[in-house]
């Protein structure tokens, strides 16, 4: 029965986040305000996480494959898990994590200190000033982070492999073109955006269901986080269902 | 006119409201009095449509705001205006974006224009140079003259005040009291307010509706009160001389 009625109560905040879209325009500095504190905000620990992913991921190819696999697998290998898997959901988890919390605290304490209730009392509306222009930014922040993941998990594994592998820079970077599917690099940023709405929605529910005080606002980001995680690994699978055709 | 016809709320076992009738005269000041926990903030956000009763009906001009939409709500609020008790400045926008940010929504007026509207309110409530500031930079009083310079911004009919008083020292608390009794008189504004503080009523109160178990057992004026035979009111006039000395 409470599970019934989380689903319905978020259902009716999308509902509510919906009714507001094609109003969208209006909002677009308050949008572009967001995506620059969310990018600059998220770019140092996407940057370090991916670039580390990138590098284990061609020491463990290049080990996995010795005496098998010619060197120019360890680019593949590199391009082929950051761009269907890796680079999505690691950005998704740790954007879950990261903005998912501080969107849930930010619109929480707004509301135990009446700053929403102000906003209505002014005849300003709270779903299209404050909720769209966050989901909006994360919708748009996230595939960009990703794909800036992307990268830097490829110059990761290009420098393990140069450095520690001694594999020639030119055969990894034939590696990361060899069979490179435009559609797969599609799918990450069509996976990547689905996660940012999911972040978007999560944190900002979480936080105009806060009521209170401060220990309300610490508990509303606290489930914001373990809800957007769990949704990312959801929907990782469907949309990798959906669009790469690999088993659950 | 504000009119308040047997208005119900409960928030679950918790009848807050159980009937609850009053009527707010125009260009005067209304003040609700009632003990902490009453019901008057919950009273106060059913007047500006903040919450919604269980039963009952609120007319402001004559449009019941209980069977409002969301389009007449809207349109009604711009005609009101709520200082909240802890101020509920925005924490990420300066004073002088806090005081004309619904000009800026509704409005989409310039920032030259802002600025000059923002220095007048502020000024108005004795806080012009303070437009630079964030609310973390304000003590309690500062802020509730931020809060009041907003609300005047949208130049609003009513004016509704929630424990105006509430958190400040003795001497500020006045300073308020006078600056809404001042503003009011100025502006020729419909002010509620609802407060614990029987300083703050004599002060500004052209009427008194006082607030207890759900329903309003006086209204009238302040000579009506100090006379009143009301068991509770008398209490609260004990208390009140006690503390006077």
């Amino acid at each position: 029965m409470k599970a019934l009625s989380y689903v319905g109560e978020l259902a009716l905040f999308i509902w509510e986040v919906l009714k507001r879209l094609p109003r969208v325009f209006s909002v677009i500095p308050y949008i572009i305000n967001e995506v620059w504190k969310l990018g600059i905000g998220s770019l140092s620990i996407i940057l370090i996480t991916l670039f580390l992913g990138g590098f284990a991921t061609a020491y463990t190819a290049a080990t996995q494959g010795k005496g098998y696999l010619p060197e120019v697998y360890i680019g593949m290998a590199v391009a082929k898990a950051f761009f269907i898997m890796l680079g999505p959901l690691l950005t998704g988890l740790l954007l879950a994590g990261k903005v998912t919390s501080a969107l849930a605290a930010e619109i929480g304490s707004m509301k135990v200190t009446e700053q929403i209730d102000a906003l209505e009392t002014l005849a300003i509306d709270p779903y299209h000033y404050i909720i769209l222009p966050r989901i909006m930014a994360t919708l748009i922040a996230t595939p960009i982070l990703t794909m800036v993941g992307e990268v830097s998990a490829m110059i990761g594994g290009g420098i393990c492999a140069v450095t520690l592998l001694h594999v020639k820079l030119i055969n990894y970077i034939e590696g990361l073109r060899f069979n490179f599917i435009p559609m797969e690099f599609a799918g990450s940023l069509v996976k990547s955006a689905v996660f940012g709405a999911i972040i978007g929605i999560i944190g900002t529910f979480y936080g105009m269901k806060a009521m209170g005080g401060a220990e309300s606002v610490g508990k509303c980001a606290t489930q914001s986080v373990v809800a957007a995680s769990v949704l990312v690994l959801v929907f990782d699978n469907i949309v990798g269902v959906l669009m790469f055709n690999y088993p659950i | 006119m504000i009119e308040i016809k047997d208005l119900y709320k409960s928030f679950g076992d918790n009848h807050v409201l159980r009937g609850v009738n009053l009527t707010i005269p125009e260009k005067k000041i209304t003040v609700i009095l009632g003990r902490s926990g009453v019901g008057k903030s919950v009273l106060l956000k059913h007047i500006i449509g903040l919450l919604k009763p269980d039963s009952g009906n609120i007319f402001i001009d004559g449009i019941d705001i209980t069977r409002a939409s969301n389009k007449q709500l809207w349109n009604i609020r711009r005609k009101m205006a709520m200082v909240f008790q802890g101020a509920a400045l925005l924490d990420s926008l300066p004073v002088w974006q806090n005081v004309t940010l619904a000009l800026k929504v509704h409005d989409h007026m310039q920032e030259e224009d802002l600025r000059r509207i923002a220095h007048d309110k502020l000024t108005l409530v004795e806080m012009a140079g303070s437009e630079e500031l964030m609310p973390s930079e304000l003590s309690g009083g500062m802020k509730k003259r931020v809060a009041i310079a907003r609300a005047l911004a949208l130049e609003p009919k009513y004016l509704l005040f929630d424990e105006p008083t509430t958190g400040l020292d003795p001497l500020t608390a006045q300073k308020i009291n006078e600056l809404i009794k001042g503003l009011q008189k100025t502006l020729g504004l419909t002010a509620v307010i609802v407060t614990h503080d029987l300083q703050c009523t004599f002060t500004v109160a052209d009427k008194i509706a006082m607030l207890a178990e759900g329903k309003i057992i006086f209204e009238g004026d302040i000579e009506g009160f100090k006379t009143s035979n009301i068991p509770l009111i008398k209490q609260y006039l004990a208390t009140f001389s006690i503390t006077r000395g």
